[in-house]
């Protein structure tokens, strides 16, 4: 007989494969990441040219030698992509993961202590809430100095508040569940209560957000980039989207250097928006009956089959 | 035809199924008959899950989408279920109009409770304008409401309130027959007998054919001339009050009435007859009450029972119907 | 008839006013800690920069003679405490300093710059609903068909591309008919006014094209799935058995009631259009605020910076507590609550 472990892995493996199958959303979403994920980490590998390497002239168009063309210093576009899906999915990820953190623990606290520090803990949320993102994260940006990690913490500074809003109010509905409610009256402490009987019903919700937070964290990234806020010593697909914005790719008529790094941008948003969404309605679903559509419900003749 | 006049509602072999995520089908409702008279009080009784309230929403039409119905419904003797929505909504609220579980949020939050029962006067051509006030107000009136409740929204009220004031507008088009699906759960006792109250004798004083669709056996024994039990979308055992209560045929009647009789608040959830219902997303061969059945024997593994008529109008889905073998 | 007992209306729960009064005054007193917190994190903000704000300034041929003269203007040289003092005074009478790039008071360049904006945020704004909403609603009737998975897509589509590069595909797509940037032709100078109306209308088009684009897909979503669960509602049930058809019960009893959390998801996006109108007029060199927010990050030019931070968030929040004032209009539950 196999090792439980393995065994339950296995399991879990299939579970997920039928679940992926019934949503094509999750699944599309699911291969996008994927692939991304795939690419920043194998991207050196894949790396045709060297990201300072000189190939060609200004702006060359693409060849089969260079599929996606050069840029204004002639390099290879496709070298500069593949670099850039490593930095821009790298903040994407830490981004996502350091404020699903500090907003699940936020979240948690808040939900499960209440009373003052719930109310302080929502109200500063609030307040975070209604400021807008971008301007805050410029002027941060603006007085820090520029690095990768300081990107990560910028956007993470910003992204936690719904996240910590979302637990809350799942925890408020935890709370009340028979176990813990039972769990407390024989006198488990608190951290065995919250880690035993709390945080293994929100885990889906958790990673549901991790993985809609990834789209807004690559967002973010390319906006600051494209405002010239980015690390000007690595290449991210925002800063390659700048640098062809500053630097005329649109009236040289380089396309190329363009459109490449906004669409993985955008399927990369997408595929996290689709998976994300899809394992939220996993994690929470919903009846969802529409009582007024454009469809009915059908009229058919009785089967003979069916006749008992 | 006996008769010198066709039912108000009358549905005959009625079968729906609703469509699973996973590609299969539920069989909600299994060849369902009823039939409800002029001033007729019909009670449908079973646990939940045994398609009582599918039988309701099939009755008005609004199944969702998922769904597909076959059979026939009559109202006032015209065809409406092969006719679809456009048939159903020439009925609907006019001839037949419903009142939903108290649990349901059946009233619009956002619009006032005066204007939800004129807008449905307005609708049906019964009156405009301060005509349509006055109904409303003579309406309220008529539950034993005072009449600034049309001024209030549905959060105002308490729930016994809002049973009524869904009453009220059920009453609206002065239809010939109402529906009723569960209208006292979530209502504690008092409450629920008021509201009860105020069904009952509206619809003697307003001779209204009412179905009643419930889970309370002893209020169905009061208040209803016929009685159909329901069991995984059948009907296993109808008849009169009496019939069913001191003479009952189907093993599933006589305990479904034991388990009550120590409930007796009527608002607890039968849970006390063992073991669930089968499950109705493959088929069922056989009877279907078999594996909870405490009479069962090997043919009824095969075979599925039919209604057989055990007096004027008494049947129950039963092999052993009429034959007078005990429980064991 | 047999007299009934008759359970009168709870007691008046608190008078409707009172309600409307004390939810209002909430939303109010949360505004307001908003602002001064937003303010204070400004002035803190900024006197964070190592160094100080002067010295990081990017303006060039600036000497240290004017260095220090931008100091002593600024009250850089004063203790913290008595500059969070004064700028409060300054912000007191409407004084938001001087820009370090063009000399010119805060305000004023700010002043311009709204001008400017709205005019492309509105008509992109009134675009992204009129679209969204369309496709929203569409899309939660057909439920589940093509146009559904259709409308959904395209929503979906819209909302992944970042608005940069929208602006950017725009230009691409539209270049040779309409101009790439500015606000108006710099040689049009002796034409009539509604030669140069004209002019201005022609780049307005694709900065509020793209502003409305990138908004769409977010409303669409929205809309789509607020209307979604409001049709999934007991009363919309009810509408149906008492007759109404499809279009009536969703006109008379679901959008009103899906109009409650459109609004709030909507107040909660504004800090997204900021963001994209900052992107966007950057891409169409629109002087705007988004612009001005650009220019002065280049230049480091911190009282326009702080300026204009001020300004978005404080709109922002404006815009927070007009949306509770709707609310307040749309859910008689919050007016008597």
């Amino acid at each position: 007989m196999p090792p439980t472990s393995s065994l339950n892995a296995a399991t879990a493996a299939r579970r997920w494969l039928t679940w992926l199958r019934q949503n094509p959303a999750a699944l599309i979403g699911g291969a996008l990441l994927t692939a991304f994920a795939v690419l920043a980490l194998f991207g050196p590998l894949l790396t045709p040219f060297g990201i300072d390497q000189r190939v060609g002239p200004v702006y060359g168009a693409p060849s089969p030698a260079h599929p996606l063309g050069l840029d204004d210093s002639g390099v290879d576009m496709l070298s500069l992509l593949i670099a850039g899906t490593r930095i821009s999915m790298l903040v994407g990820l830490a981004a996502s993961m350091v404020s699903v953190l500090v907003g699940g623990f936020v979240g948690v606290t808040a939900g499960y202590i209440g009373g003052w520090v719930d109310t302080a803990l929502m109200r500063i949320t609030d307040y975070f809430i209604v400021i807008p993102a971008l301007p805050l994260m410029i002027v941060v940006a603006t007085v820090w100095a520029p690095s990768v990690v300081h990107m990560v913490l910028i956007i993470a500074l910003l992204l936690w508040t719904s996240t910590a809003r979302l637990i809350r109010a799942q925890v408020l509905a935890l709370k009340e569940r028979v176990s813990v409610r039972r769990a407390r009256a024989i006198g488990a402490g608190h951290a065995r209560i919250v880690l035993r009987h709390i945080v293994p019903d929100i885990v889906g919700l958790l990673v549901a957000t991790t993985v809609l937070a990834v789209s807004v964290a690559v967002f973010f990234e390319a906006a600051l980039s494209f405002l010239g806020l980015g690390d000007p010593a690595t290449v991210s697909w925002g800063r390659l989207i700048q640098i062809a914005f500053e630097r005329t790719a649109i009236s040289s008529g380089a396309w190329w250097a363009i459109i490449p790094p906004g669409l993985c941008i955008a399927l990369v948003v997408l595929g996290s928006s689709l998976l994300g969404t899809a394992i939220q309605h996993a994690a929470n679903p919903k009846a969802g009956i529409a009582h007024v559509s454009s469809r009915t419900f059908r009229i058919r003749p009785v089967p003979e089959a069916s006749r008992d | 035809m006996t008769e010198s006049s066709s039912p108000l509602l009358e549905a005959s072999d009625l079968n729906v199924w609703f469509d699973l995520p996973d590609g299969g089908e539920l069989h909600a409702l299994r060849g369902v008959d009823l039939r409800v008279g002029s001033r007729e009080k019909l009670g449908i009784v079973g646990e939940s899950g045994c398609g009582k309230s599918t039988l309701l929403m099939t009755l008005m039409g609004l199944l969702p989408p998922s769904a597909s119905a076959s059979g026939s419904i009559r109202i006032s003797g015209q065809e409406v279920l092969a006719g679809g929505e456009r048939a159903f909504r020439t009925h609907r609220w006019k001839d037949i109009a419903v009142v939903f579980q108290g649990a349901m949020n059946a009233l619009n939050p956002v619009m006032r409770i005066g204007r939800q029962i004129t807008e449905v006067l307005e609708l049906h051509d019964v009156a405009t304008g301060p005509a349509a006030e006055a109904r409303a107000r003579d309406l309220v009136t008529l539950v034993g409401l005072p009449d600034v409740i049309l001024r209030r929204y549905n959060h105002e009220l308490s729930g016994g309130m809002r049973q009524r004031v869904s009453l009220a507008m059920a009453l609206a088009c002065e239809p010939q027959v109402l529906l009723a699906d569960e209208p006292t759960t979530a209502l504690d006792v008092m409450v629920a007998a008021q509201v009860l109250g105020v069904i009952d004798r509206l619809t003697r004083e307003l001779d209204l054919a009412l179905v009643l669709v419930t889970h309370d056996l002893p209020l169905v024994t009061r208040t209803c001339d016929r009685i159909q039990v329901m069991y995984a979308g059948k009907v296993v055992e109808t008849g009169t009050p009496a019939d069913v209560y001191h003479r009952s045929e189907h093993p599933y009647t006589r305990l479904l009435f034991a388990a009550t009789a120590d409930v007796h608040s009527g608002r607890e959830e039968l849970v006390s007859i063992a073991g669930s219902p089968p499950r109705l997303d493959e088929p069922v061969a056989g009877c279907a009450f078999l594996p909870r059945c405490p009479m069962a024997r090997e043919e009824c593994m095969t075979e599925a029972p039919q209604l057989l008529q055990v007096a004027s109008g008494h049947a129950a889905a039963c092999r052993f119907a009429g034959q007078k073998v005990r429980m064991s | 008839m047999a007299a009934v007992v008759a359970t009168t209306p709870r007691a008046d729960t608190g008078s409707a006013l009172g309600g409307s009064v004390g939810y209002l005054a909430r939303r109010l007193a949360v505004a307001l800690v908003t602002v001064v917190v937003a303010i204070s994190a400004n002035f803190l903000l900024f006197r964070a920069v190592p160094g100080d704000a002067a010295s990081m300034v990017k303006v060039p041929g600036l000497s240290a003679a004017e260095r220090m003269q931008i100091r002593a203007d600024f009250g850089l040289d004063q203790p913290l405490g008595s500059q969070y003092l004064h700028y409060l005074g300054q912000l007191a009478h409407g004084n938001l300093g001087i820009s370090f790039e063009n000399r010119k008071p805060v305000t004023v360049n700010l002043w311009q710059a709204v001008a400017n904006t709205m005019p492309m945020v509105l008509l992109g704004t009134v675009f992204a609903l009129v679209a969204g909403m369309a496709t929203g609603l569409i899309a939660a009737w057909r439920r589940g068909t093509v146009l559904d998975a259709g409308g959904l897509g395209a929503a979906l589509a819209f909302y992944a591309m970042p608005a940069q590069w929208l602006g950017l595909m725009l230009i691409l797509l539209a270049a040779g008919h309409l101009p790439s940037g500015g606000i108006s032709d710099v040689f049009l100078t002796g034409a009539d006014w509604w030669a140069r109306a004209a002019d201005h209308v022609r780049h307005l088009l694709l900065p509020a094209l793209t502003f409305g684009l990138a908004s769409y897909g977010q409303y669409a979503v929205i809309i789509r799935t607020s209307m979604l669960e409001t049709l999934g509602e007991d009363y919309v049930l009810t509408a149906r058995a008492k007759g109404f058809s499809h279009w009536s019960v969703v006109r008379r009893h679901a959008l009103p009631n899906a109009m409650l959390p459109i609004t709030t998801l909507i107040a909660m996006s504004l800090g997204l259009l900021v963001s994209g109108a900052i992107l966007i007029e950057t891409v169409f060199s629109w002087p705007g605020v988004g612009l001005a927010v650009y220019d002065a990050v280049k230049a480091r030019d911190y009282p326009m910076l702080e300026g204009d931070f001020l300004l978005l968030t404080v709109s922002v929040i404006l815009c927070n507590l007009l949306a509770d004032l709707v609310y307040l209009r749309l859910d008689p539950r919050i007016r008597s609550a």
